[in-house]
């Protein structure tokens, strides 16, 4: 079949031994950096991106699909051994993950996490492997007006989603950090006219905010500054690993289901617009409790607990990457933040890229399954220099990260605009996170907004300006409405149901 | 002065920054005739976005209590402003003074503001960080971070 010839071709590509080697550094530093506490994969990509920009293309994407696995594993660690996740995504793992350690089988529920992010990263990434190839064949058939019908829905999504009122968000908060993102996007020089806009005479700013500036500063200097102000250096209890790391066959028994079932839901979820990780391994947890003859351990330290949720968490970012890698559509900020790296390197995701670039696509894909592979031999061994690294103290940790942040957003274009541009993101998340208002959709909306008015742009043209051709294309018009629907009943049941309460 | 409070100014802020974005708007150049939407539109429709995301945050806030947002009585801003501060310091003076004093003292004041007060002992850990990213990233990535007056030494004159 043709997928198995590209696939064996996309391994020629990434086991080099050059290749190998960048895989291997990828998923050490990806976990080093997503163990830190507060650090979510988003971030860790963003920080570690800068350290790519020398090489060339296929090993700078092969040493990012390690750092993207990595960072997804990493957040794991802490989750489990001082109760801090790092992302949306790992919050179920911490639950009875940390009761485990409590109760001195934190090595165990490491392992399980381990191998069931494998187990799940490997199943998942066969499934990217056979669906990408499916999608890009849908997509060559989308128009103009259809992808930029798709892109307004996954926005509409994710806004949505995230910020839906009976989730304890407002819907306002969600819009305005959407818009807030599309507006981000606008800066700079407009590509079809070369008009500036919202630069202000700056010269830094014609060439438009890096997505992965924003990113740094809303998430890692945003959490660095809301961490001061609200806990300070107070240090986390940390649960010291004991007796071995080995899984007992009672532990396998119950670990096994729970890694396939949580594989089965982060997939699919992941995939769809907004799915992101939180959703599926929240839904993993609950189901497993459903099915446990033991729903009274949840919360307690139950492994399964532990091994579903990390398994869906991991899966979730396979899933991830086919809507990215097929569509060039992003559904989560980590995805986002991918999709910023291959504009660096003037590349664009979708089914073009599978044409003009198949050794960079089917090399990239291969090295997930190598990544994923290092991810098992290299973590179990090195587990106790990630606990050495989560004991390093709260000032130093910070003080670090922000280094780390300033790096990463210095050494993108070499300006001191950026820095100002860092701190000044870093006050934004700060507020935010004060307020409650949810960042997912800000950084979205910067990386679809000039990809969405570059389609309308295009689907007007051909269409000489006539507006109802996202009407009278059907797929257009059902994604439209779609997510018309999506956010406006919200709005209105905001209204009404708190209007019926008082 | 209610519990809203934080939730009313945000709605506020937001309502003033659709208001700027919609002005501002109107002073983008307008684009070429077949080019049906040109570059004003977008940022009118996010203008406008605003506007009304702020109208529903404002409305949401008078319909209920917030009980998500954090107390601001609660909060330390000390810390907040000394690490903008070296943020910003950070900004205006690394073309100047280089990478390394700049991230020295970002980094003292990051650990500072997180309640460790041995700030020559930090400076020299800042010290440390600093002059091993600046070697790594020069020697093993061949990206070369600003050395500032250090330049002279780094390249012999002949």
């Amino acid at each position: 079949m043709d997928t198995f010839s590209h696939l064996l071709a996309g391994f020629a590509v990434a086991i080099t031994p050059a290749n190998l080697m960048w895989s291997m550094i990828g998923v050490t530093l990806g976990t080093a950096i997503g163990v830190l506490p507060g650090i979510g994969p988003a971030t860790t990509v963003a920080i570690l991106m800068p350290l790519t920009l020398g090489l060339e293309p296929v090993s700078a994407f092969i040493m990012f699909a390690g750092i993207y696995y990595g960072a997804q594993y990493g957040g794991s660690t802490a989750s489990i051994l001082l109760n801090t996740p790092g992302e949306a995504g790992a919050m179920m793992t911490a639950i009875d993950g940390n009761a485990m350690a409590r109760k001195g089988r934190g090595a165990q529920a490491l392992a399980t996490a381990a191998i069931g992010s494998f187990v799940a990263g490997t199943v998942a990434t066969v499934g990217l492997t056979f669906a990408a190839p499916l999608l890009v064949a849908m997509a060559i058939k989308l128009t103009a007006p259809d992808y930029f019908a798709l892109m307004v829905l996954s926005l509409a999504t994710v806004t949505a989603v995230i910020g839906r009122p009976s989730g304890g968000g407002f819907i306002g908060y969600g819009l305005a950090s959407l818009f807030f993102g599309l507006l981000l996007g606008t800066v700079g020089l407009d590509p079809q006219t070369g008009q500036a806009r919202f630069a202000f005479g700056i010269p830094e700013l014609l060439d438009g905010i890096d997505t992965v500036v924003v990113a740094v500063g809303l998430f890692a200097v945003g959490e660095t500054l809301h961490v001061a102000a609200t806990e300070g250096g107070k240090q986390d209890t940390m649960h010291q690993l004991k007796g071995s790391l080995w899984l007992s066959r009672q532990d396998w028994s119950r670990s096994w289901k729970p890694w396939l079932r949580g594989t089965f839901i982060g997939f699919p979820i992941g995939a769809i617009p907004a799915g992101g990780s939180e959703i599926p391994t929240i839904l993993s947890y609950t189901l497993e409790k459903k099915l446990s003859r033991h729903p009274e351990e949840f919360g307690h330290g139950a492994i399964e607990g532990v091994a579903g949720p990390e398994a869906a968490n991991n899966a979730s970012a396979a899933g991830a990457l086919s809507p990215l890698l097929a569509l060039g559509l992003p559904t989560s900020t980590t995805a986002a933040v991918l999709l910023a790296a291959f504009q660096q390197y003037g590349l664009r995701p979708g089914p073009m890229l599978f044409e003009t670039n198949a050794t960079l696509v089917w090399g990239l894909i291969a090295s997930l399954y190598i990544g994923n592979f290092f991810l098992l031999v290299l973590n179990l061994p090195m587990v106790s220099l990630w606990v050495r690294l989560l004991s390093i103290p709260k000032p130093w940790l910070y003080g670090g990260i922000l280094v780390l942040a300033s790096l990463g957003t210095y050494s993108l274009n070499s300006n001191a605009v950026d820095l100002v541009l860092l701190w000044v993101f870093g006050f934004v998340g700060f507020s935010m996170r004060m307020l409650g208002v949810p960042v997912v959709p800000c950084i979205l909306g910067l990386i679809l907004g000039p990809l969405i008015e570059q389609q309308l742009r295009r689907s007007l043209a051909i269409s000489q300006g006539d507006w109802t051709v996202f009407m009278t294309h059907p797929i257009s018009a059902l994604l439209l409405s779609l997510a018309a629907t999506l956010v406006l009943w919200p709005v209105f049941q905001a209204f009404t149901a708190k209007r019926a309460r008082t | 002065m209610t519990r809203n409070m934080p939730a009313t100014v945000f709605g506020a802020i937001v309502l003033a920054l659709g208001i700027a974005v919609l002005a501002e708007a109107g002073n983008i150049p307008k684009g070429f005739g077949y080019d049906v939407v040109g570059p004003v539109m977008l940022p009118k429709v996010i203008g406008g976005g605003l506007v009304l995301s702020a109208l529903v945050i404002l409305g949401e806030t008078m319909l209920r209590r917030d009980e998500a947002a954090a107390d601001l009585a609660m909060l330390d801003f000390r810390p907040v402003i000394l690490i903008s501060a070296a943020l910003l310091a950070e900004a205006a003076l690394i073309s100047r003074l280089g990478w390394i004093p700049v991230v020295t003292v970002l980094f003292a004041a990051g650990a500072w503001g997180f309640g460790d007060r041995r700030v020559l002992f930090n400076l020299l850990i800042g010290l440390g960080v600093a002059v091993l990213v600046l070697i790594a990233f020069r020697a093993g990535l061949g990206i070369d971070l600003p050395l500032g007056p250090l330049e002279r030494l780094s390249t012999p004159a002949n």
